[in-house]
């Protein structure tokens, strides 16, 4: 058990603040602490027998220039840096392999990175407290040292040389190279061959004291725990830390996207596209942004669901290979858009995928698949209730913003039509749509990386 | 939790997991067949032309929004392969009753739609399945075998398989191939359909919190039409030889190159299957197996490197993600992995986290319907009726010399490399 020397004595009136959110509709409850230490804690218990924690802190593989208050400069981070510092923050100083730690108690450990966060999480089904103090415990213990920083390149090198053979992925980054023309958006998260040449472990602890401090980060549980035996862990082994400001500092960006077409040639058997529609207004405020998320889903619905004739006939007349897929994606630094489908002509599929656009903005959307619509997106989000997983990662998707997937739910419920209707005149205009197609190589046409 | 099992009709049983654990319920509807080279087509396509339409729900419009009105109920064909058995059929998923909040039966809206699709199918004036869903999803399949290589780990471990299983019905693919999916017509689709409804053996698995005779009732009422003697399927073969060892090289324009290891091992039936079990795992099962710390932790010559067991066939696969000039080494560090375990060195900390942790996984399936059914019908199919816990506790059971001395088992039976044609590149920043 470790000690710690407080500067100040733990009593009642500095006990940290928990309160109960019950939610009738879905018959949960989440606990909702936030610690002394900065650290914003919730808490859903849940009779199964997984428990999966995760702990996240917000800085992805976008965040590379920013300002901190008490510096006078702009920091500028490789691209990969977060991706890399997930990867080292496992290592330990007394050689002890984090994974191995896990591993005695029987708990799985991982960790991914993605545009805006890191999380790291543990799921087990016995040892839950010991499995959290060796969470929190990695987590704030970084040790990076010339000589692992080193080792883990040529592993990460693999990593990046993974996912560019895989020809989807590949598709999409093109895709967002025509939506952004200066964004760190355009870079894979795991960064580039040469950009990883250039992180050092001093580049990792100026990433580490940035962004990893507990005011940034966020931890939810999930599983048969009791709130109270989390809240005594984090009171043992957390310090509160001076929070520090920092700005990230993103180029403003324009509606238009900056290229419109891009062909790639890949290992596919046959041809596939993804459509992007960028969007550029982002709010300031989360519940705002919540709204429109949520307005963006349905609206997708709507329109690219099955539900839909259109959707339905590309499909059965085999215009397409399998279903349209649609997805929306609204956060602070980004917010698009998109469409994926293998077929054999993509350009002609863009084109009818226009006009139906243009004929659903001058229809609006059928009222009566809307409301069934919400039926549904209420009905998805009861059913990730089973899942301690999915129950961790949804409130967690939400913590950041200062909501809960409750209010997510009863958000649902108040959208009207007419607001997606709105949405959808508003959102979707020509100037903001961008197609990257993949189409298949020969053998000796190969596949040049399409950079610029 | 309880566990009922009840023989609806000759063809038809019903498994039954009642808990009300989960807020979700599921039912799927197995029709059991031997992977064969001249079924594994139809059996695949079967599912996809069913879920296109119905009597009275005729297009996927109709399905999908009946399924939005039930709060997002899901209803899924498919067809899978395990071991040398496929299971066709149609799967469904709902919220139980009580969050529904005008009041109707989900469950049995959702069980009323399946069995409008499975049972009362789209046909044309030949009474026989429509062309145009039939030519459409023939298509599709097509397309789909064709897109496998997309996938390059998956990809080479199924050429693995192929090779090693060559002239085994395990070496047929679950869709059954092109060729054999360009030759089904409508009505040979149907006489299949017919066929399957009237002698493969029929196995239903129900998860939630109905009360087990009113399930009962409900079931029997809409499967009451399938009772005839069903075939009896042959089981899948266990070989446990090896003549020579099959070394295989091919080549895509890839920057990784991915090897794998065929390697006959033992299957579920075996009595010394739990220290098989336990020997993948510290081989190539868990965070700190031995291929994951020493020809990736330790060597840097992977980022992915792993073993799987598939129990019914009783085969372990071994897989490693490398660049091509390190093909040598990297399988050379991967047969001392299994040397270092013949030799004895399996430590305490190496079998205790193996343990842990599968006693980690054993215990998570009780957490998940799909999980909970993938179980029961995977044991059923090899004859064998235990729960996860009954195996997790013969895994706990396995000592250090059970896992040694298993490994003798062991029989190399083919090396197959993907070798990239393309170097990995400096490429530059994606600006």
């Amino acid at each position: 058990m470790r000690e710690q020397n407080l500067p100040w004595t733990m009593t009642t009136e500095n006990k940290p603040y928990m309160k109960i959110i019950n939610s009738e509709i879905f018959d949960e409850k989440c606990y909702v602490i936030n610690h002394f230490s900065g650290l914003d804690i919730y808490v859903i218990p849940k009779k199964l027998t997984t428990t999966y924690a995760l702990i996240g802190t917000k800085f992805g593989s976008l965040d590379i220039n920013f300002k901190r208050e008490d510096k006078e400069c702009v920091t500028t981070l490789p691209y990969g840096t977060a991706h890399y510092l997930e990867h080292k923050l496992f290592e330990n100083s007394d050689g002890e392999d984090t994974f191995e730690k896990f591993a005695k108690y029987g708990a799985a450990a991982n960790a991914y990175t993605s545009f805006s966060e890191t999380r790291y999480l543990f799921s087990c089904s016995q040892n839950f407290e010991k499995c959290l103090e060796i969470l929190l415990e990695f987590v704030t213990n970084p040790y990076f040292t010339e000589e692992n920083v080193e080792k883990e390149r040529g592993i990460i090198r693999q990593e990046i040389n993974m996912y560019k053979d895989n020809p989807t992925n590949k598709l999409f980054y093109t895709m967002l190279r025509l939506m952004y023309e200066d964004h760190p958006i355009r870079c894979e998260i795991s960064g580039t061959v040469k950009s990883i040449g250039n992180i050092t472990k001093q580049t990792l602890y100026t990433a580490y004291d940035s962004f990893y401090r507990l005011s940034n980060m966020a931890l939810c549980i999930s599983g048969d725990v009791d709130p109270k035996t989390v809240e005594e862990i984090a009171d043992r082994m957390l310090q509160p830390a001076e929070d520090i400001k920092v700005e990230r500092i993103l180029r403003k960006q324009e509606s238009r996207v900056f290229g419109k077409k891009e062909t790639i040639y890949v290992q596919v058997s046959e041809p596939m596209f993804y459509m992007g529609i960028k969007d550029v207004n982002i709010s300031q405020n989360p519940k705002e942004r919540m709204r429109k998320s949520i307005i963006m889903d349905l609206a997708c619905e709507c329109m690219f669901s099955v539900t839909n004739p259109f959707a339905r006939r590309l499909y059965e007349d085999g215009i397409v290979t399998s279903h349209l897929s649609y997805d929306s994606d609204h956060t602070e630094q980004f917010s698009f858009f998109t469409l994926c489908a293998s077929c054999d002509d993509p350009e002609s599929v863009y084109e009818m995928i226009c006009d139906h656009i243009e004929n659903t903005k001058k229809e609006g959307i059928d009222q009566k698949i809307f409301e069934i619509k919400k039926r549904a997106a209420f009905g998805a989000l009861v059913s990730e209730f089973d899942s301690t997983e999915d129950i961790a990662n949804n409130f967690m998707d939400d913590i950041f913003e200062g909501v809960t997937t409750f209010e997510y739910a009863e958000t649902i419920r108040d959208i009207k039509a007419a607001e997606v209707d709105l949405a959808i005149k508003e959102m979707f205009q020509k100037d903001y749509y961008c197609l990257a197609i993949a189409r298949p190589a020969d053998n000796e046409e190969i596949q040049g990386d399409a950079d610029e | 939790m309880e566990i009922k099992t009840k023989q609806l009709t000759k063809a038809v049983r019903l498994t039954a997991i009642l808990t009300d654990k989960f807020k979700q319920s599921r039912l799927s509807v197995n029709f059991i067949t031997e992977r064969r080279r001249e079924n594994c087509a139809k059996n695949s396509l079967l599912p996809s032309v069913l879920v296109r339409g119905s009597k009275n729900f005729p297009t996927m419009s109709h399905i999908c929004e009946r399924l939005d009105y039930l709060y997002g109920a899901g209803l899924y064909g498919y067809n899978r392969s395990r071991g040398e058995m496929q299971l066709t059929g149609i799967s469904m998923t709902c919220l139980s009753d009580k969050y529904a909040f005008d009041g109707i039966s989900i469950f049995k809206e959702t069980l009323e739609l399946l069995c409008d699709v499975l049972f009362c199918p789209l046909t044309d004036e030949n009474g026989v399945f429509v062309r145009e869903a039939v030519e459409g999803e023939k298509e599709k399949q097509i397309r789909y075998i064709k897109a496998k290589i997309n996938n390059k780990n998956r990809y080479a471990q199924r050429r693995c398989e192929e090779i090693m299983c060559e002239g085994e019905n395990y070496a047929v693919p679950t869709d059954g191939g092109e060729e054999e999916t360009v030759a089904i017509d409508p009505s040979a689709l149907f006489e299949h359909y017919k066929k399957l409804l009237s002698s493969a053996p029929v196995e239903i698995y129900y998860t939630g919190d109905l009360d087990f005779d009113t399930l009962c009732t409900c079931i029997c009422e809409k499967f009451k039409i399938l009772d005839y003697v069903p075939v009896k399927n042959t089981p899948t073969q266990v070989k446990r030889q090896v003549e020579k060892i099959k070394n295989v090289h091919e080549t895509l324009p890839v920057s990784q190159g991915r090897l794998c290891i065929g390697i006959r091992a033992l299957d579920m039936t075996h009595k010394d299957y739990p220290a098989m079990v336990l020997l993948r795992t510290v081989l190539g099962g868990s965070g700190v197996a031995k291929l994951f710390m020493n020809v990736r932790e330790k060597m840097s010559l992977c980022y992915s490197c792993y073993a799987t067991l598939e129990g019914m066939k009783g085969i372990m696969m071994i897989y490693a993600g490398i660049d091509p000039e390190n093909k040598e080494k990297a399988l050379e560090a991967i047969f001392e992995q299994i040397e270092s375990i013949k030799r004895g060195e399996v430590s305490d900390f190496e079998l205790e986290a193996a343990k842990s942790e599968l006693a980690n996984t054993y215990r998570e399936i009780y957490d998940s319907p799909a999980s909970l059914e993938s179980w029961f019908i995977g044991r059923r199919l090899s004859g064998l009726d235990l729960t996860p816990k009954d195996f997790s506790d013969s895994l706990m059971a396995v000592s250090r010399e059970d896992v040694v001395k298993c490994a003798d088992y062991l029989l190399t039976d083919t090396v197959y490399f993907l070798e990239g044609t393309e170097p990995a590149m400096d490429d530059d920043d994606g600006e």
